[in-house]
């Protein structure tokens, strides 16, 4: 039998122990952790560089993967941290042999253009479809919108073409970002890239005043920032798109309340966005970019401050400009009580840019201003293309048209079943209409 | 000056229990590595194998009208057992593996101090054999911590690792897939230390062991052109065995030469293992065959002591 002392001291010695010892692994976890992610990193680099290049890849975590017959889900993120695409394992079954077949599909974020299609490394090279098979494929729709269809012929393609856009866009990279913060302390920015007269990119996000709290959308992700629906990151990526495909944001039909009805998934107040986008276009017509939209800010904040912007410690990691202008509402107000904004305060001009008027993308017929701020929708929903689908997907949807491996439908079929099965997860994870 | 508590001819408190005792303390650090790393179920896992051994060898001893002993050493021995465990065992292995060692291995051999194997090595082996496992693919540490689906439904059968990816800093945290208590080199060695200090393991066993070990590897690395050794020595769990594993009361009869002999030989059964064993089997069987070969050397010390002395007493 152990004495009383003997019983007192092994029970605070166990106790002791066993708090140090915990201490002692979170201590080696957070000095291993570096090492942990830059070895993760580098796996991950070697598996997916080649089916889509990105700075870091990180996991999605959904339940919706497992619903597809997809092993794992990778986000691309660039250099900035921003997604730049998704990497989708996903296993098909190879009609010819019955075995299975795992492939990698790296997919764009901004066009849902095919970046990459190649065999899995866990693929156990079971399947009669032959690495020759996946490169014809992919060789066919390198760069191309997916889902993809084969053996068809698109019928609206001369339809498609007249897609409307607004006049008077000049290319490049345009920015706004809101001039006080919200309630949560968030300052909203849209940037978006105009090439060929056309909005390739919008993304929408917002970053704190206290500079210790993630964006919005890290913050959503993550749950801490919660909207009602889909989570904010998504709501946002569906809204961008949709601005994407109507070129227009009078277009997304935004009632008086700042909400919209007419994009699925989306439920959130989308005013700051279509004003931020409207400024945006404004600024593309006037020349105003990125890069002078930032240098025309820290004048303004210079100015208030008598030229000691760089002591306030106004910018963030990510090269924002971190500043309110709640406490000094005279700086942007016009003598008539109206407000100006970033460019027109500093460079004066107060021309009317805001001529949302839309042309066919061939310069060709005006649109009608019928239905500039209309609520009647986006999606056109052809009914006798609605009625056909492939790989449970509307042909409407479809978006590229191959050729398919000649003389062998069925590899065609199994590899092109891949690439939809990946289209149709990323469609339910991030309620997307590509 | 007259110990108060003490009878004045006890010189030591080094008895039964207190060695049991900070035995079971001496795990403590590896049970603190399996939570922080695996979670709640790891948690479970050693509580339900510590306890059902604690229970099982109280039954058994309660129908064979034995002497009960202290409760710690079944609760040493079935932390053991589930230490040793992947940590998506499902409960009802860990049980059959408990079962196992309490009842089997260790009541039909004469109860604690009389059995000829290690009772927990025993019962992980049961366990390898009777339910083999991918142990090859082991949970990744930090993952789920909360999930206990793993405790009826078993692994959800994670990919294979490849541990040569990983930065050696990592290898010694223990950061890759292992057993629950196996994996971390820091945390083992100070409970070794704990033993030490507490005078319940000589200092010189475990040394002779690891010692000898490193050397024979050092000298395959040499012959074979390689750098395993330090891989070896960081990821296969044998720190556990030199810890916790090789010097119980089954094993280790009594320390002195016969120990050091068994130290080396359970170094050199390990070393050949390693050729082709891995997982558990690497852990486990050179210990259970060091038990049995140090009961024969044990037996023979004895008999030629007792010869000698017949011959001594016949020549006086």
């Amino acid at each position: 039998m152990l004495s009383r002392d003997n019983v007192v001291r092994f029970t605070i010695e166990a106790i002791l122990f066993f708090v140090l010892s915990a201490l002692a692994v979170v201590g080696v976890i957070l000095a291993t952790n570096t090492r942990e992610y830059t070895r993760l990193q580098a796996g991950l680099m070697a598996d997916y560089a080649d089916v889509l290049p990105a700075s870091s890849y990180t996991e999605v975590q959904s339940a919706l993967v497992e619903g597809y017959g997809i092993s794992n889900v990778y986000e691309g993120l660039d250099e900035d941290g921003n997604p730049n695409g998704f990497v989708v394992e996903v296993e098909v079954t190879d009609h010819q042999t019955g075995n299975p077949l795992n492939l990698m599909i790296g997919i764009d974020y901004n066009t849902a253009q095919l970046t990459g299609l190649q065999r899995d490394p866990q693929d156990q090279g079971l399947s009669a479809i032959t690495d020759e098979d996946i490169s014809t494929i992919f060789n066919q729709t390198r760069g191309q919108q997916i889902p993809v269809a084969y053996g068809i012929q698109r019928q609206d393609t001369a339809d498609a073409a007249e897609q409307q856009v607004l006049a008077g866009l000049n290319d490049g990279i345009y920015y706004a970002q809101t001039l006080s913060a919200d309630r949560s302390g968030y300052i909203d920015y849209v940037e978006m890239s105009i090439e060929n007269g056309m909005i390739t990119m919008v993304q929408w996000d917002a970053f704190n005043v206290d500079m210790n709290i993630k964006n919005r959308r890290e913050s959503s992700l993550d749950g801490v920032y919660e909207v009602a629906g889909l989570n904010w990151a998504s709501q946002s990526y569906i809204l961008c798109h949709a601005l994407m495909d109507v070129q227009n944001p009078d277009l997304l039909a935004m009632k008086s309340d700042g909400t919209t009805d007419i994009i699925d998934g989306v439920s959130v107040n989308i005013r700051t966005f279509v004003e931020l986008c409207v400024e945006c276009i404004e600024n593309s017509r006037a020349e105003f970019d990125k890069d002078m939209y930032f240098a025309a800010l820290r004048e303004i904040i210079d100015g208030l401050f008598e030229g000691d912007f760089e002591s306030l410690g106004v910018v963030n990691d990510d090269e924002f400009i971190v500043f309110t202008f709640d406490g000094y509402p005279g700086v942007f107000a016009l003598p008539d009580g109206s407000q100006m904004n970033v460019r027109q305060k500093i460079t004066g001009d107060m021309s009317d840019y805001s001529d949302f008027d839309s042309t066919a993308a061939d310069g060709g017929e005006q649109m009608s201003s019928d239905s500039r701020g209309s609520e009647d929708g986006i999606r056109t929903g052809d009914s006798a293309y609605d009625a056909d689908s492939i790989d449970g997907i509307p042909m409407a949807e479809i978006n590229t048209y191959i050729d398919g491996i000649e003389g062998d439908i069925m590899s065609t079929s199994d590899i092109v079943s891949a690439i939809n099965t990946a289209y149709r997860f990323l469609k339910d994870y991030l309620n997307w209409m590509a | 000056m007259t110990d108060r508590v003490k009878a004045p001819f006890i010189h030591t408190e080094n008895n039964d229990a207190y060695s049991a005792a900070a035995h079971l303390v001496s795990l403590v650090p590896a049970v603190a590595v399996g939570v922080v790393f695996y979670g709640l179920r790891a948690l479970i896992l050693i509580a339900f194998c510590s306890l059902l051994f604690a229970m099982s060898d109280d039954v058994c001893s309660r129908i064979r009208k034995m002497s009960r002993g202290s409760i710690l050493n079944p609760l040493y021995n079935g932390a053991v057992i589930a230490l040793l465990l992947p940590p998506d065992t499902p409960i009802y292995i860990a049980a059959s593996g408990v079962l196992f060692a309490s009842v089997v291995i260790r009541q039909l051999s004469g109860g604690r101090g009389s059995s000829f194997l290690n009772a927990a090595c025993a019962g992980r082996l049961f366990i390898r054999i009777v339910f083999p496992m991918n142990e090859a693919a082991l949970a990744l540490p930090g993952g789920d911590r909360v999930m206990l689906r793993s405790l009826i439904f078993g692994a959800y059968s994670p990919e294979p690792v490849d541990l040569s990816q990983y930065y050696f800093s990592e290898l010694v945290a223990g950061r890759f897939p292992s057993f629950i208590g196996t994996s971390c080199a820091v945390i083992l060695l100070a409970g070794m230390i704990y033993l030490i200090s507490k005078k319940v393991l000589k200092p010189y066993l475990p040394a002779c062991y690891l010692g000898m070990l490193t050397l024979l590897l050092l000298i395959k690395d040499i012959y074979l052109g390689t750098a395993q050794t330090g891989y070896f020595l960081f990821t296969s769990g044998i720190l556990f065995t030199a810890a916790y594993l090789l010097f119980d009361d089954d094993t280790v009869k009594s320390f002195g030469p016969v120990s050091v002999i068994q130290a080396f030989l359970c170094a050199a059964l390990t070393f050949l293992a390693s050729f082709k064993m891995t997982g558990i089997d690497l852990l486990v069987i050179p210990v259970l065959i060091t038990g049995i070969l140090t009961d024969v050397l044990d037996f023979s010390d004895k008999v030629i002591k007792a010869s000698a002395e017949d011959v001594t007493d016949a020549e006086s």
